[in-house]
C-alpha cells in the first residue's frame, strides 16, 4: 500500500495497460497539493482559482502494481472549461480513467459533491476525498464520513493534503478500484456500476430514455446522442463512460441544479456542526475585502513586495556584479580574445557572453526570481483574490477584472513573466488588454532607465514625475483599448480564497518553475540580442541607421542622434538604453561626453526616458507576445506603443521647449 | 415591493402574488438572509456553478464603493459577484416560506 517513489513519464505508450485514476476537483481545493503529497513530486498549486492550466500525469508505483495518476485542472462542473477550451469531461474522457478521485472540500461539503455526483453519473468508480479537514475542524465542522460513504455509493476518504495524512490510503482504493474494472473490462461481460437514483422520477425516466438510445447495438445511437460530434456512442461502446453517462452529459443544466439540491440535503445529513470561535484567518479574509482595514491593508503588501524586491534584488544585484566581473569576466575576455582573431568578431561575440549572462545574472535572478517568491507567497496565501475583488472597480474601467492586477503587478518587474500571466483572464478579449498594458508598464530595467536619466540631472521629483506621466499614458491607452477592441467584459463571479499559510516548499518550487520558464524564453533572446548589438556596434554599422532616424528624432523629439541609436537599439537590450547612449555619445563626441548630462539637457533626458521607456518593449517581450496571441497582435501592440510614444514625446518636446 | 426596470422582476410579481420584501439582491439588506427565488437566464450559466440557484438561502455580505461587486455569502463560501449579474438575482426574505416551483 506503499509508493516506493515516482517519476515523471516521458512517454504513455510503454504503460497504456496501466489503471488510469484521475483526480477531479472544484479550483482551490488542494488537488495539487494532495497530487504531490500522492507522487511525492511537485504540481504547481496557487491559492487561486484556475492554475493547473494543463493536466499533469504521474505513474504511482504499489506493492499490488503501478498506476497512473492524472491531475487535471480545477473546474467547477463537468460542463465548465477551465482551460478556457472544450468542456472539462472532454480532458477527463481524454485521459480514460478507470476510476475519478474526486477531491472535495471537508467544511463545504454542499458545495463540492455536485461534482463528485457527476463523477459518479459518469458510470466510473469513484473514491471521494473531503480534504482540508483540518480546516474544516477549525471551523467546527466534523463530517459523519460512514454516512456519506453509504450516500454516494463510493468510499469516502477524510484527509489533509498539506500533512499528507490519509492521502495514501485513498490514492490506493482508488487505484484498486480502477484495477478492477480494468480486470472486469478484459472479462467477457464488462459490468457497469448502476448508481442509486436520486434525481427524482422525471429526470431519472429522462436519463434512462436517452441512455437507452446509446446502449451498443441500437439503431438511435449516434443520432440521439452526437449532435455535436463528441463520438459518445464511441466512448460508450468503448466503455470509456456509461450509456448513463453520455445521458448525464447530455442533460447537462438540468441535471447540475438537481445535483446541487441532492448535495445540500446530503450535507445537511453528514454534517456536525460545534460552535467555535471565528478563526483568525477567517476575520482577516472578511477585513481584506472592506474598505477599511482592506485598502491599508492593501497598499501596505504592495509597498512590502516592491520594498522587499528593491531591497533583496538590490543587493543580490550587487554581489552577483561584483562576484562575476571579479571572476568570469576576465577569463571569458582572454579566452575569447584567444580563440576569435578578428577583433571586431571577439568583441561582439563578449558582448553577447559576458554583457549577456551579466544582464541576466544582474537583473534575472535578483529581481525576477525575488518576485516570483513573493508572487507565489501572496498567491498561496489566498490574500491575491481579496486584492483583486477589492481592485476590480478601478480596472473594470480598463475592462479587465480585479484579477488583472496579478500580471499587471509582475510586469513591473519584467514584462515577459507577466505576459504568461495574463492567463488567468478569462477570455481573449481580457488577455490581449491586459498583456497591451503589461508592454506598457515598465519593467524594472526600463525603471532604472527612467531614474537614472531623470533624478540625477531634473532631480527625484521630476522622476516621480515621470512615473505618473507613464501611469497617465498607460491608463488612457488602455481606456483606448478597450473602446476599440471589440466585444464586453464578462460579469465577475469569483469565489474567494480563504487566508492560508503557505507551504514553504510549494512556494519554493513553484517560484524555482516559473523563474526556469522565464530564463528559458528570455535568455536565448537576450544573449543572441546582446550578440547582434555587440556586432552592430563594433563593427560601425550601428552608425548607418543615424540617417533613417534623423528626421524623427532631432526633428520630432528634438534629440541628438546618438540617443535615436540608443533607442532603437534598446529592443535588444532594454536596460542598456543608457549605457550605449554614453558609449555612442563618447565614439561621436569624445571623451567630454562621458556624461549623460553632457549629452542631453535636464528636459531633452525627461523625454528620452518617457520615449524608451514607453514605446516598443524589448525583444524578449515581443517574443512572449508573438507566442501567446500571434504575430499580428503582438505587431499591432508594439505599434501602438511606439506611435503613443513617439506622440507623446513630441508633445512634450514642444512643451519643454527643446524643438 | 421595489419596481425595477429589470423585467424579469416585473415578470415575478405578476406571475405570483407579490410577496412582501421580495426584490433584487443587488438591493437586498447587508447581513440578511434572503433566499434566490429566480435567476434571469443570462446569468445563470454564471452564477449555477457558483452554486448561487433557486432555492438556495444567500446574504450580501457588503458592498463595494463605487459600483464595485457585492461580496455574498453562501454558507462557508464568500463569492464576489458583479452588480450586473446581482440585479438578475430575485430574492425574498429567507423566514417567508418557499413558493412552490
Amino acid at each position: 500500500m506503499l509508493t516506493h517513489g515516482c517519476h515523471e513519464t516521458a512517454s504513455t505508450e510503454h504503460g497504456l495497460d496501466l489503471p488510469v485514476v484521475a483526480l477531479v476537483g472544484r479550483p482551490n481545493v488542494g488537488k495539487s497539493t494532495l497530487f504531490c503529497a500522492a507522487t511525492g513530486r511537485f504540481a504547481e498549486t496557487v491559492n487561486a482559482p484556475g492554475t493547473t492550466l494543463a493536466a499533469s500525469r504521474r505513474t504511482v508505483h504499489f506493492a499490488e502494481g503501478d498506476a497512473y495518476l492524472v491531475d487535471l485542472p480545477g473546474t467547477l462542473s463537468l460542463e465548465g472549461s477551465p482551460a478556457g477550451g472544450g468542456p472539462f469531461w472532454r480532458d477527463l474522457v481524454e485521459a480514460r480513467p478507470d476510476a475519478i478521485l474526486v477531491v472535495g472540500d471537508a467544511g463545504d461539503l454542499r458545495r463540492h459533491l455536485p461534482l463528485a455526483l457527476a463523477c459518479r453519473d459518469l458510470g466510473l468508480p469513484i473514491v471521494f476525498v473531503a480534504n482540508l479537514s483540518d480546516e474544516a475542524t477549525a471551523r467546527g465542522i466534523d463530517v459523519d464520513a460512514g454516512r456519506l460513504s453509504q450516500l454516494l455509493a463510493a468510499p469516502v476518504h477524510e484527509t489533509i493534503g498539506r500533512s499528507g495524512r490519509g492521502v495514501q490510503a485513498a490514492v490506493a482504493q482508488a487505484v484498486s478500484l480502477a484495477r478492477q474494472r480494468r480486470a472486469r473490462l478484459a472479462g467477457a461481460a464488462p459490468r457497469g456500476t448502476v448508481p442509486a437514483r436520486v434525481y427524482g422520477p422525471q429526470l431519472e425516466l429522462q436519463l434512462d430514455n436517452l441512455a437507452r438510445t446509446v446502449t451498443p447495438g441500437h439503431s438511435l445511437g449516434a443520432a440521439a446522442l452526437d449532435t455535436d460530434g463528441w463520438g459518445m456512442a464511441e466512448m460508450v461502446g468503448e466503455s470509456v463512460i456509461s450509456a448513463r453517462g453520455a445521458a448525464s452529459l447530455r442533460l447537462g443544466q438540468a441535471l447540475e441544479s438537481a445535483r446541487w439540491r441532492v448535495a445540500a440535503d446530503w450535507a445537511e445529513q453528514v454534517e456536525r456542526r460545534r460552535d467555535v470561535p471565528v478563526r483568525l484567518a477567517d476575520r482577516f479574509a472578511v477585513w481584506s475585502t472592506s474598505p477599511w482595514p482592506g485598502l491599508p491593508i492593501f497598499f501596505g503588501v504592495t509597498a512590502l513586495v516592491f520594498g522587499t524586491m528593491m531591497w533583496i534584488g538590490g543587493t543580490l544585484s550587487t554581489l552577483l556584479t561584483n562576484a562575476w566581473s571579479a571572476t568570469v569576466s576576465p577569463v571569458l575576455g582572454i579566452a575569447i580574445h584567444s580563440v576569435v582573431p578578428q577583433p571586431v568578431v571577439a568583441a561582439g561575440l563578449l558582448w553577447g557572453l559576458d554583457g549577456g549572462i551579466l544582464g541576466l545574472l544582474s537583473v534575472g535572478i535578483p529581481y525576477i526570481l525575488t518576485f516570483y517568491v513573493l508572487l507565489a507567497i501572496l498567491e498561496d496565501s489566498g490574500y491575491l483574490t481579496s486584492a483583486a475583488v477589492l481592485t476590480d472597480r478601478l480596472f473594470n474601467t480598463l475592462g479587465l477584472p480585479g484579477r488583472a492586477a496579478i500580471p499587471l503587478l509582475a510586469a513591473s518587474g519584467c514584462n515577459v513573466p507577466a505576459i504568461y500571466g495574463t492567463r488567468v483572464l478569462p477570455t481573449r478579449r481580457e488577455r490581449l488588454l491586459g498583456a497591451f498594458l503589461v508592454t506598457m508598464t515598465p519593467c524594472s530595467a526600463r525603471s532604472a532607465v527612467v531614474v537614472a536619466a531623470v533624478a540625477p540631472f531634473a532631480g527625484p521629483l521630476a522622476a516621480v514625475g515621470a512615473f505618473g506621466l507613464i501611469a497617465a499614458i498607460t491608463f488612457a491607452a488602455g481606456l483606448a483599448a478597450n473602446a476599440i477592441i471589440p466585444g464586453r467584459q464578462p460579469a465577475l463571479v469569483l469565489e474567494l480564497a480563504p487566508i492560508r499559510r503557505p507551504i514553504a516548499r510549494q512556494v519554493a518550487r513553484k517560484a524555482w518553475r516559473r523563474f526556469s520558464d522565464f530564463v528559458r524564453t528570455a535568455a536565448p533572446i537576450m544573449l543572441v540580442g546582446s550578440v547582434a548589438l555587440g556586432l552592430l556596434y563594433e563593427s560601425g554599422l550601428i552608425w548607418y541607421a543615424t540617417a533613417v532616424l534623423d528626421p524623427v528624432v532631432r526633428g520630432w523629439l528634438g534629440l541628438p542622434s546618438v540617443a535615436g541609436l540608443a533607442l532603437v537599439f534598446a529592443f535588444l537590450r532594454k536596460e542598456l538604453a543608457l549605457q550605449l547612449l554614453v558609449a555612442l555619445a563618447v565614439i561621436q563626441l569624445g571623451a567630454g561626453a562621458a556624461g549623460l548630462g553632457s549629452i542631453m539637457s535636464p528636459p531633452q533626458l525627461f523625454v528620452y526616458a518617457i520615449v524608451t521607456s514607453v514605446s516598443v518593449p524589448c525583444v524578449a517581450t515581443l517574443a512572449a507576445l508573438r507566442g501567446e496571441f500571434g504575430w499580428r497582435p503582438a505587431l499591432a501592440m508594439c505599434g501602438a506603443t511606439l506611435a503613443i510614444a513617439l506622440a507623446v514625446g513630441g508633445i512634450l518636446a514642444r512643451l519643454l521647449g527643446t524643438v | 415591493m421595489r419596481v425595477s426596470n429589470s423585467e424579469l422582476v416585473t415578470r415575478v410579481s405578476v406571475d405570483r402574488a407579490p410577496i412582501q420584501g421580495r426584490g433584487r439582491l443587488v438591493d437586498a439588506a447587508v447581513g440578511r438572509p434572503r433566499r434566490v427565488v429566480a435567476i434571469d437566464p443570462a446569468g445563470r450559466a454564471s452564477l449555477s456553478p457558483e452554486g448561487i440557484d433557486v432555492g438556495v438561502e444567500v446574504s450580501v455580505e457588503r458592498r463595494l464603493a463605487l459600483g464595485g461587486p457585492l461580496i455574498v455569502r453562501l454558507g462557508r463560501t464568500r463569492l464576489a459577484i458583479a452588480r450586473s449579474l446581482a440585479a438578475g438575482v430575485v430574492v425574498e426574505p429567507a423566514e417567508v416560506a418557499k413558493p412552490g416551483c
